[in-house]
């Protein structure tokens, strides 16, 4: 039922912003960007990787597969310049929209700082100037791209928006606001309407199905999971006594990924190690990543090996081990 | 060039050496290294930097209390009476960008002190908290403290683009290089090709020495260095350019 809703869902979003949604893909598209700002796709088949594309841009980041999985987007930065100890014209990120050939589909946009997927052919972004600080730039805008035919809509914005995402549920943009006294966090962006409502929703990230949203709290490993309809919290408080919540874990299912903690001998009170750099070829250790359902409050698929640091379309990670990669599916 | 690298080093050397450190408590020092013998626990530098001079009269020579209270938290609170970081010193730069002189560089009195406590370590010749980069030391770059209006009198609050940063008890250090230049880095784009992960490394470790420090929040993706497990340390994405360091409420968590 939730995965024909949001079918639905999608076709009406497709209908209105890409006519012709018979490219599409059904298998899972696993992308990354390697030295070089290069964007290499998985063939899953072989566990190999092809380049599609290759950026001439200072850096690349940010990248990630759209929901139907024939598109990519990524910021490409240009260079800034330094003097007197910092920048005077700061770097400036470009949202590009590629295929999985690696044909830029949109003109790209300046000054994107954030984006999200709002559908096949829809990405809503925020764009802002650079600036060394921990949200790393200053907003002036929010607007969404149809990415076939480069239409650019603006959207109402609350006062500082520093973060987006878009719920597939109820074809909405949540929008994360540095908030003052008396503002919201979070803002609600009807994607049919236009309309902007503030919520008493703490974050933004929501579930595929939109039932759970987690809030991670500042400064803070915490995550507190919250019921969407009520917004009060869920008590899974005892998984992170043995694990590491890394995400949502499913393109369509309530489901969280953790990461078991490895057994760590017992340290003395207080007492702290020095950091040490990490030579040249030292190996991330494996550990064992767990698919953990919400409603059922149970453990799903387990998988030992190292996370990917590719990216894939909702939620969809790889797990590698000697070579193979498996993806972390929701049953 | 930063280049010189502990091989190998006795177990022993660390047991001793990080006993010497462990549990360090703050104690003010003149940027020479110097006590400054009146008894308080403002450094000369900062009982003289004009902007605390002109707010709070500090006596060099009298035991001055702290006026620094950092009210509600890193993300919803205000400093009152902040101190000013003093904007010059032999082992930091503090690097203000677009901001206006002493309009950025505010802190709980504990804060300013343990930046310039490690300033003031950085220089130690016997460096006691480097284990991984023998090299002379180069300036480490300060950015944003809180922010703060000696006219006004105003400090902390909300300080876009922070999300923290408002009541006097965070502070952002530039990554080190290994050309000694104090510019920017950001370890995640082409110019990590400078990147000095083992000086990076001592740094971290030099402000995990004081034990008011309670949070390190890097990009751990990129950084480049074993934390070990580290609780103090917290990953973010958008600590590619900075890390950050946050101190525990020096006047408690009630106000």
């Amino acid at each position: 039922m939730r995965l024909r809703l949001i079918g639905n869902l999608a076709g009406v979003i497709a209908a209105i912003w890409l006519p012709g949604l018979a490219s599409a893909q059904t298998a899972p598209t696993f992308a990354r960007l390697q030295p070089g700002n290069r964007v290499e796709i998985l063939d899953l088949r072989n566990d190999t990787w092809r380049q599609v594309y290759r950026s001439d841009a200072w850096k690349t980041d940010a990248l990630s597969v759209g929901p139907s999985g024939d598109r990519l987007a990524l910021l490409a930065w240009s260079e800034g310049q330094v003097a007197d100890h910092g920048y005077v014209v700061p770097p400036v990120p470009h949202l590009t929209v590629i295929d999985t050939s690696g044909r830029i589909l949109s003109r790209p946009v300046a000054g994107v700082q954030r984006y999200a997927w709002c559908g096949t052919n829809c990405i809503v972004y925020i764009t802002g100037l650079y600036v060394e600080s921990d949200i790393g730039f200053v907003p002036d805008s929010l607007a969404m791209l149809n990415v076939t035919s480069g239409q650019i809509v603006a959207l109402p914005k609350p006062p500082t928006p520093i973060g987006l995402t878009w719920g597939a549920f109820d074809s909405a943009a949540y929008v994360k606001n540095l908030a003052r006294e008396g503002e919201a966090v979070i803002y609600r962006i009807d994607l049919r309407t236009f309309t902007l409502e503030a919520t008493a929703y703490k974050d933004h990230l929501f579930s595929p199905t939109g039932r759970y949203y987690m809030h991670r709290q500042e400064r803070s490993d915490t995550v507190i999971i919250y019921e969407t309809s009520t917004n009060t919290p869920v008590d899974v408080s005892r998984l992170w006594a043995t694990a590491r919540l890394i995400g949502w874990g499913s393109p369509t299912e309530d489901v969280l990924l953790l990461a078991r903690r490895p057994a760590s001998p017992k340290r003395e009170k207080r007492e702290r190690l020095p950091f040490r750099a990490q030579r040249p070829g030292q190996a991330e250790p494996e550990l064992t990543y767990q698919l953990y359902d919400l409603p059922s409050r149970r453990i799903g698929q387990t998988l030992s090996g190292r996370l990917d640091r590719s990216v894939g379309p909702d939620h969809q990670r790889l797990v590698q081990r000697g070579g193979d990669y498996q993806t972390l599916q929701a049953r | 060039m930063i280049g010189r690298k502990k091989d190998s080093y006795s177990g022993w050397y660390i047991v001793i050496a990080w006993l010497g450190i462990f549990g360090c408590n703050l104690v003010a020092q003149d940027g020479g290294g110097g006590r400054t013998g009146d008894n308080d626990l403002m450094s000369s530098a900062v009982e003289l930097n004009p902007p605390n001079q002109r707010l709070y009269h500090f006596d060099t020579a009298a035991t001055d209390t702290d006026p620094s209270r950092a009210l509600g938290a890193h993300n919803n609170g205000t400093l009152q009476n902040g101190i000013n970081l003093p904007d010059n010193h032999a082992n930091y730069y503090h690097f203000r960008g677009p901001d206006a002189l002493d309009t950025d560089d505010w802190g709980t009195l504990r804060l300013v002190n343990v930046g310039e406590a490690v300033a003031t370590d950085w220089g130690d010749a016997t460096r006691p908290c480097v284990f991984e980069d023998l090299a002379p030391p180069t300036r480490f770059g300060i950015l944003d403290l809180s922010r703060g209006s000696e006219v006004t009198r105003t400090f902390g609050g909300v300080y876009p683009p922070h999300a923290w940063h408002q009541n006097g008890r965070d502070m952002d250090v530039r990554y080190l290089r290994t050309d000694g230049r104090e510019d920017p880095l950001d370890i995640s784009g082409p110019d990590s090709v400078v990147y000095d992960n083992f000086a990076t490394a001592d740094l971290m470790t030099c402000f995990l020495s004081y034990r008011d420090v309670d949070r390190i929040i890097v990009d751990t993706e990129f950084v480049k260095i074993d934390f070990g497990g580290d609780p103090v340390v917290l990953h973010d994405t958008t600590h590619r350019d900075h890390f950050h360091i946050s101190i525990v409420d020096p006047d408690g968590t009630a106000n």
